[in-house]
């Protein structure tokens, strides 16, 4: 009947709207079923690795251990070229705009707040979920498709035990230990570059530096980089369970893994500013 | 529809007992099984068969209580996987071996160590043991003791599934499942895997269930053969009452005819 009635385009135009208002509903649907079951493995990673044993199902530390030097050491390298990398570039952009008022010297006090409240966990927050989210997405999802978590069950090992348990918690280990790296060797930078250009020693720079930065200060960024472990844990894990079909759906959960991850985190960091700034 | 009584001798147990048995998929319209019973007796090697989307692999996944049923009952040497807790269930586990499609070995170990992965979580047993038993069931499966060593991805196709058989029999289970054993296999390979399968039940007294198209080779090793069929069991019996009592659907079904309208479908 509607056929007959509605001119061609227009029934087009209704018909499109009406498909993505169904499609974008869809995907909210998605997005909050997602939710619940990072949720519901972040509750049963915690049950399994404070009760496990009573379930048969004891955390292994040998996995948590070999987690822990994928996420964290491998990553220290190219972790330690960011945070030198960032803390210079945020001495060339502090002299140079602090050069305007005269005020060059107050780049200690704009480097090390910024390395370690912000930057440090930013950016290595980024770099873990695009190089450890990915692959565990990856190695998840891989093995829902060749059954290798079936099979896991069938053994009487918990997936999540097996799997969730040594990410979550490398992730949520490693990240602060990598972020707190990323302070270090992030004012190392700015302190190298400051002495470059404005001839102040290291040491110069790391007294005033330890004169500005509190306690509060590193664990402001320190704290930011727990949260951020877990949520790059859980977006991993959620997106590596949900593939199903081919090797190709594995390719979309790497993806959506890395842009989710890098968008919870951000968001996430501003929700914790604003609260924080109130 | 139930499997016909057959004479499996005075000693023969159950080992499955599944009952009215319903699947039914959110999304679907129709339910993916439809009231199936099946028992499956100690000792026995039962295949079943069907055409694509018969339902035979989730068959499969309910009886290895990897998925829940929408109703029904399964009982798995003696144990309702519905009502069992953690523990009950973690006792079922250990006794059950399964061998999937594609062996389901985990890339990132060496073939020794996949064997080991069982033992280790629920054996106390120290390494040189696991080693010890490790080169007992590849050798069972007639597989050289070096292939230990080696990664999944450096086995062929017929080496990948006698790994992945080892790997089911670590723990000696009383009941074997085997996901599509033979398939994509040559003849030759196809052939040496059933007469493994028949050494794996006289040997080490396992119940076998063995999910497969592969009709030659169900020809060779089964007891019986439940034959599915748009989710219902159309038959199940010996090769000999299937072929002698069966309605035409099942003599196409083990002849490999298609249905008129697969056929259809194609053209």
């Amino acid at each position: 009947m509607a056929e007959q009635t509605a001119p061609g385009p227009q029934r087009s135009l209704t018909e499109a709207i009406g498909r993505q208002a169904i499609a974008g509903l869809a995907s909210v649907t998605r997005g909050i079923e997602a939710i619940g079951t990072g949720m519901v493995l972040l509750v049963q990673s915690f049950a399994l690795l404070f009760f496990g044993r009573l379930r048969h199902q004891p955390v292994r530390l040998p996995s948590v251990v070999a987690q822990m030097m994928e996420i964290g050491i491998r990553a220290v390298p190219i972790a330690s070229v960011l945070a030198f990398m960032i803390g210079m570039t945020l001495a060339m952009q502090g002299i140079d705009l602090l050069k305007t008022f005269g005020a060059e010297s107050q780049v200690v006090l704009a480097a090390a707040l910024s390395v370690t409240r912000e930057f440090a966990p930013l950016i290595m927050g980024v770099l873990v979920a695009g190089r450890s989210g990915s692959a565990l997405a990856a190695r998840i999802g891989t093995m829902v498709i060749s059954q290798e978590i079936d099979a896991l069950r069938v053994m009487g090992i918990s997936p999540v035990r097996y799997l969730v348990v040594p990410a979550l918690l490398s992730m949520l280990i490693m990240l602060p230990l990598l972020t707190f790296l990323a302070d270090i060797l992030g004012l190392l930078g700015a302190a190298l570059y400051t002495n470059l250009e404005l001839g102040m020693s290291l040491r110069a720079f790391a007294d005033a530096a330890l004169e500005e930065l509190t306690v509060d200060h590193v664990m402001h960024g320190i704290s930011k980089s727990i949260i951020f472990g877990g949520i790059i844990a859980l977006v991993s894990v959620v997106n590596g369970f949900a593939v199903s079909g081919g090797a190709e759906q594995v390719g979309r959960a790497t993806t959506k893994t890395v842009v989710q991850s890098i968008a919870g985190i951000i968001i996430t960091d501003m929700l914790i500013i604003f609260i924080l700034t109130r | 529809m139930s499997a016909p009584d057959i004479d499996t001798g005075p000693m023969a147990e159950p080992v499955i007992e599944v009952n009215s048995l319903v699947t039914h998929y959110p999304g679907n319209k129709e339910p993916t099984l439809k009231g199936i019973d099946v028992t499956v007796f100690d000792r026995e090697i039962v295949c079943i068969m069907g055409g694509s989307g018969s339902g035979k692999s989730t068959l499969l996944r309910q009886i290895m209580a990897l998925d829940k049923p929408t109703s029904g009952a399964i009982e798995i040497l003696g144990t309702d996987v519905n009502r069992a807790d953690h523990s009950e269930m973690h006792s079922l586990r250990k006794r059950i071996g399964v061998a999937f499609q594609g062996g389901a070995m985990f890339n990132s170990m060496t073939v020794g160590e996949n064997l080991k992965l069982p033992l280790r979580e629920h054996a106390n047993l120290a390494e040189e043991q696991m080693n010890i038993m490790v080169r007992m069931k590849l050798a069972f499966v007639s597989l050289p003791p070096e292939t230990a060593d080696k990664l999944p991805s450096e086995l062929s196709g017929g080496m990948l599934k006698r790994a992945a058989m080892a790997r089911a029999i670590m723990m000696d289970p009383a009941l074997l499942f085997c996901d599509e054993p033979s398939a994509g296999l040559d003849p030759a390979v196809s052939a040496s895997l059933d007469d493994l399968i028949l050494r794996l039940r006289d040997a080490m007294a396992m119940t076998i269930v063995v999910v497969t198209h592969e009709r030659a080779s169900a020809f060779k090793i089964s007891d019986r053969i439940i034959m599915l069929d748009k989710g219902e069991i159309l038959m199940a019996g010996s090769l000999e009452e299937l072929r002698e009592h069966g309605p035409k659907r099942v003599q196409d079904l083990l002849d490999g005819v298609p249905e008129e309208a697969e056929v259809a479908g194609w053209l």
